[in-house]
């Protein structure tokens, strides 16, 4: 063998192991789970179930830097004060903006994980076992992302895994996305709102088609453990003109739901599903009306884009059907106390087919004890368990006491009809998990029933 | 330029407006006697838990006496003084220090064989200090090294200033690593020592950040442990019995969409918890004071549980004539316990003696007036409730007592609208005479005789009001104002009140031309057009009292979703506030009466020209603030047809 061709076939030796270390293969991951992620802003929503979660991503903060005011770089993270209880934890710092954080900061972002990680065994005994990085890299960033991450990746001890979302795009041929992945333990490649920043680019729909078969050899050919992210939230929004295929949205509402329209008769409702199996309610103008401070001319609409256990069952199939590195799916996201358009945690966990199911519970009513001194006056909840029922339905509120008197809340369409019973009339998809009523006054304590009027 | 600097002033005043309204929103407060929460304990805080006379001393504390030479000891307080001291919010984290230096300081120190035992124990405190100046709360490893220290130092020191200021760390230290109880207690332990080397505002400081205003989750966890003395029982007990208002005030999106704060419920829950602590730990509240100590407590955990029956019963176990009874904190309480459970008439006598109690701050005392108008309201005792709505305890009727009691958890409605709906609707115009008799000489007694003769001409007794109206001013130049405000409003009252005696004159005159009966028709229904045109043409300056409301008033008539009344009172309420709108209303009044010449005198020119005043009537009522919209809408039509006929 001549010189040249010894010191090519060792530098092919030499370049396939390298090759070879850098995938860091992984032995595919045994046990299958299901999490979510929880997102800041405000506090999550308190659900009982059956056991803990298999794993829980919750938000602890933002890297900050790289704005227009150029303020340097900073790491901003704090534990929350409660979470819902998970076998594992991990901890997720996003960075907002399309782009990637400067390697002048992946020490203090390693230093901060560590310090919340220690916390959170000392002060909640919670098992964080990583560090997830939710950084919405362009594609083209992605050496520099790697970059990032190899230095994050030294300033972390080795019991605190990486692991990053992951965009669809990223995925495509001619791209760095292996230098990413190679430098984490997990990825998470999200399965919703492909068409960012416009929002409303394959029409309404929040969710995005999980083809295991196609993305399966994608994600798989890494040898790296990766999990699903499936989105279990909706979205209302604003939309301008007539034809679905003509519609556009033009504002995202936060803390809108179907009920705030429903009842509106100035509104016509558009019942569809979309074709990822996501629930559509467009609430149209028929004439000019107002909403809020938000004038509507006839034709603009409202919508509402909603999860559905069909959905959240087809893609976690689909997920399950990819095996190899796949170890489970994330929803996105575990409701806030005050969202209402995300799927109950428990809704989603059945319909991913995480045993046991809980058990629905009844509708039923919550009396909180409005504090008047010299009469007893209650803040009357319903607490519905189907509130996107498609048809519209009727209840009978009953007081164990005459009523002196009832306030309604706001236009919620409820009235007295007797010294005892209350009458609650609610449109199609006029629900709300809790429902405020209104505030019952009577001589004394009162107990109240609730019962559906067939 | 100009124009663009027009649109600026304006925008900029505009904004300064808007501004202010957020930052100085009007109180709206009417009738708090009705919330739940009027009538919890009283709340605690730091400074209620600490004893006079204490004794302090105010010595350098360990390393920080500033050296002038370079023994071991001097270089050691200097290396100690370099280390900066941690400062909240600064922008860019500081660079890391370098304790190295001081350590080494120390080590030097800790050879010196000169030092004496004082010096020593200075060094040793100087040592836990840098431990714990190293240590934060995310790496506890130095926290913790700095407790141990401290505790030995506390177990073998003699030098009383070191060890008091070695017991103020061990608090911070173990505050830093999250204990609050044992924090909590040395600091309270601290607070009423003598000799204590801590300074009272630094005490009272700590205490308020450890506990924040009623210690949280974590003192309802640890409740039990402070029932090693009484001073940490009382503590603990009356700091997480702290009435909470938190759903006061939430709106309905709030109601809505977010749950209220757990926490005072989760206080509430362990009203079996506390009683059953209290009930075990007797031996602690042994002593009289104890016993007292302990009925008030345990009647303070029953109220603020929702227990006044609870209360009640411990009260009755408290023979007549004990010191108890007299307490201001005990009166409140009982009166408290009684209101909630409906026994008004039984509130009426503790309230009354808060109120005369000489040892009643004028917080406690501005809560029994207020609680007494709730107890007079509910009696149908207006007289009485008017001279409580009078009461104020700077003499400024609505002004807030100096001692800020609305920390205590009672609100002295600064709105002042319970007095003026009291005078000016709920309270029969024989109950302002009835009280301007029996008081005649009581500050503010003016105001009340300033409503009694808007009152009269509401009910066209025109003659009485100007008397009235004469009799202010003669008083008013008799008195001598305590006060500039004094002053002010006696001035703007007395120029009211010249203002209108000879207006109610004109009026009687008018009226009793109005309402002749040996006159022709004609001449009749020209007189009453003569006294709509003079009602019509004083708008706010017969019927209304303008010495009331401060241009507020549409804000207090809110009896339609006032949910703390029982449905006879709402009903009652709405009814005279309605009342109240129709009577004081110059416009509508003079409409009512236009309409009567309108349909007697028919399509003449006295009936056209009434007509014509009526539209003028119905449009400038403002509707808004004055309701039935439809009737106005319906009438201007109406008339605006009847016009256009030929």
């Amino acid at each position: 063998m001549s010189s040249p061709s010894v010191l090519s076939l060792l530098v092919a030796c030499l370049t396939l192991s390298g090759c070879g270390e850098a995938l860091h293969s992984q032995q595919p991951p045994p046990k299958w789970t299901t999490g979510f992620w929880l997102w800041q802003g405000s506090p999550a929503r308190t659900v009982v179930l059956p056991a803990p979660l298999d794993v829980l991503y919750f938000q602890a903060g933002t890297i900050e830097g790289g704005d227009v005011y150029n303020r340097g770089w900073s790491v901003f993270a704090n534990l929350p004060a409660e979470l819902p209880s998970a076998r594992e934890y991990w901890i997720v710092l996003r960075f907002g903006h399309q782009s990637v954080p400067d390697a002048s900061i992946a020490e203090a972002v390693a230093k901060r994980a560590s310090e919340l990680r220690a916390l959170a065994q000392l002060r909640h005994q919670w098992n964080v076992v990583g560090l997830q990085l939710d950084i919405d890299s362009p594609t083209r960033l992605l050496p520099e992302y790697a970059k990032f991450l190899g230095e994050v990746r030294k300033g972390l001890p080795p019991e605190i895994q990486i692991s990053i979302t992951a965009l669809l795009d990223w995925f495509h041929d001619g791209t760095a996305v292996t230098e990413v992945i190679n430098h984490v333990d997990e990825f998470v490649p999200q399965f919703y709102d492909v068409g960012k920043p416009n929002l409303y680019a394959g029409g309404p729909v929040v969710a995005a088609r999980l083809d295991g078969a196609t993305w399966g050899s994608v994600f798989n050919r890494f040898q790296k453990r990766f999990r699903i992210g499936v989105s279990s939230f909706g979205r209302a929004l604003r939309v301008t003109g007539g034809r679905p295929e003509a519609m556009s949205p033009s504002y995202i509402y936060n803390d809108l739901a179907p009920v705030d329209v429903a009842g509106n008769p100035a509104f016509r409702l558009e019942v569809s599903k979309n074709a990822v199996d996501e629930l559509v309610l467009t609430y149209r103008a028929t004439r000019e009306v107002s909403l809020g401070y938000n004038r509507f001319p006839p034709g603009e609409a409202i919508q509402f884009i909603l999860p559905t256990s069909a959905e959240i069952r087809s893609a976690t199939e689909s997920a399950r059907k990819i095996g190899g590195y796949c170890s489970g799916v994330i929803f996105f996201r575990w409701p806030s106390s005050s969202e209402i358009l995300a799927m109950e945690p428990d809704e989603a966990l059945a319909a991913a087919g995480v045993p046991p199911e809980v058990k629905k519970e009844p509708d039923s009513i919550e009396a909180i004890d409005g504090g008047c001194a010299a009469v007893k006056c209650v803040d009357i909840y319903l607490l519905d368990s189907t509130p996107l029922r498609p048809a519209p339905v009727r209840y009978r509120i009953h007081s164990s006491e005459q009523l002196e008197y009832f306030l309604p809340e706001g236009k919620i369409p409820i009235r007295m009809a007797g010294p005892s019973d209350l009458e609650l009339s609610l449109p199609p998809y006029g629900g709300r998990r809790r429902m405020q009523l209104g505030r019952a006054v009577s001589a004394t304590r009162s107990d109240f029933t609730v019962q559906e009027v067939k | 330029m100009k124009t663009g600097s027009r649109i600026f002033t304006c925008s900029a005043t505009l904004l300064f407006g808007l501004a202010f309204l957020w930052a100085c929103p009007f109180d709206d407060t009417l009738r708090a006697y009705l919330d739940g929460h009027f009538w919890l304990p009283f709340s605690r805080h730091s400074e209620s838990f600490e004893k006079k006379g204490i004794r302090r001393i105010s010595a350098p504390f360990a390393g920080m006496v500033k050296s002038k030479g370079f023994q071991p000891l001097e270089t050691l307080r200097a290396a100690y003084q370099e280390i900066p001291v941690p400062q909240p919010y600064q922008p860019v984290a500081p660079a890391p220090y370098d304790f190295a230096k001081p350590r080494r300081a120390l080590a030097a120190a800790r050879t010196d064989p000169s030092l004496s035992r004082r010096d020593r124990e200075e060094v040793d405190l100087v040592d836990a200090k840098i431990d714990m100046r190293e240590g934060q709360p995310d790496q506890p490893a130095s926290l913790l090294s700095a407790k141990k220290k401290l505790e030995q130092f506390l177990k073998v020191a003699r030098t009383p200033e070191l060890l008091s200021e070695a017991r103020g760390w061990l608090a911070h230290v173990d505050y830093a690593l999250g204990d609050q109880t044992a924090a909590g207690k040395i600091y309270l332990d601290e607070l009423n020592r003598n000799g204590s080397n801590l300074s009272r505002e630094t005490l009272l400081t700590s205490l308020k950040m450890t506990y924040g205003y009623d210690g949280g989750q974590k003192l309802l966890d640890h409740l039990d442990e402070y029932f090693d003395t009484p001073e940490h029982a009382a503590f603990a007990i009356q700091l997480v019995t702290n009435p909470h208002w938190d759903d006061y005030g939430r709106n309905g999106y709030e109601r809505q969409y977010t749950r209220r704060d757990p926490r005072p419920d989760r206080a509430a829950q362990s009203y079996a918890r506390i009683q059953r602590l209290l009930a075990l730990h007797t031996d602690l509240l042994a002593s009289q004071t104890g016993a007292d100590a302990l009925a008030l407590l345990t009647m303070r955990t029953a109220l603020r549980m929702g227990d006044p029956p609870g209360v009640l019963k411990i009260a009755e176990m408290i023979p007549t004539g004990d010191a108890i009874r007299s307490e201001p904190d005990f009166e409140w309480m009982l009166a408290s316990a009684h209101f909630i459970s409906h026994e008004y008439a039984a509130a009426e006598q503790p309230l009354l003696d808060l109120f005369k109690s000489p040892r009643a701050s004028a917080g406690q005392k501005a809560a029994a007036a207020y609680g007494l108008c709730g107890v007079y309201r509910k009696l149908d005792n207006p007289v009485e409730q008017i001279r409580f709505a009078l009461y104020s305890p700077q003499g400024d009727r609505g002004a807030y007592p100096s001692d800020g009691n609305e920390d205590m958890s009672v609100y002295f409605a600064e709105s002042g609208w319970d007095f003026s709906l009291l005078l000016d609707a709920e309270a029969p115009t024989e109950a302002l005479k009835a009280f301007v008799d029996k008081y005649p000489d009581m500050p503010g007694t003016h105001l009340v005789k300033y409503a009694l003769a808007v009152r009269l001409a509401r009910v066209n007794r025109y003659e009485e009001s100007a008397q009235l109206y004469d009799s202010l001013r003669e008083t008013a130049s008799r008195q001598k104002p305590a006060d500039r405000s004094q002053a002010y409003e006696l001035g703007a009252e007395t120029a009211s009140a010249i203002r209108r005696a000879p207006r109610m004159r004109q009026l009687a005159t008018l009226y009793e031309e109005a309402n002749r009966s040996d006159v022709s028709s004609e001449q009749l229904q020209t007189a009453r057009y003569k006294l709509a045109d003079f009602i019509r043409s004083h708008p706010d300056q017969i019927y209304f009292n303008d010495h009331l409301w401060s241009g507020v008033q549409r804000y207090a008539l809110y009896a339609n979703t006032d949910d703390r009344l029982t449905g006879e009172e709402r009903q009652s309420e709405i009814d005279a506030e309605r009342k109240l709108k129709d009577d004081q209303e110059e416009r509508w009044r003079a409409y009512l009466i236009l309409r009567d010449v309108i349909r007697d005198a028919g399509k003449t020119e006295l009936g056209r020209k009434a007509a014509e005043l009526a539209v003028l009537c119905v449009r400038r009522i403002a509707r808004d603030r004055f309701g039935r919209q439809d009737e106005l809408a319906r009438a201007d039509v109406d008339l605006s047809k009847w016009l256009a006929q030929k």
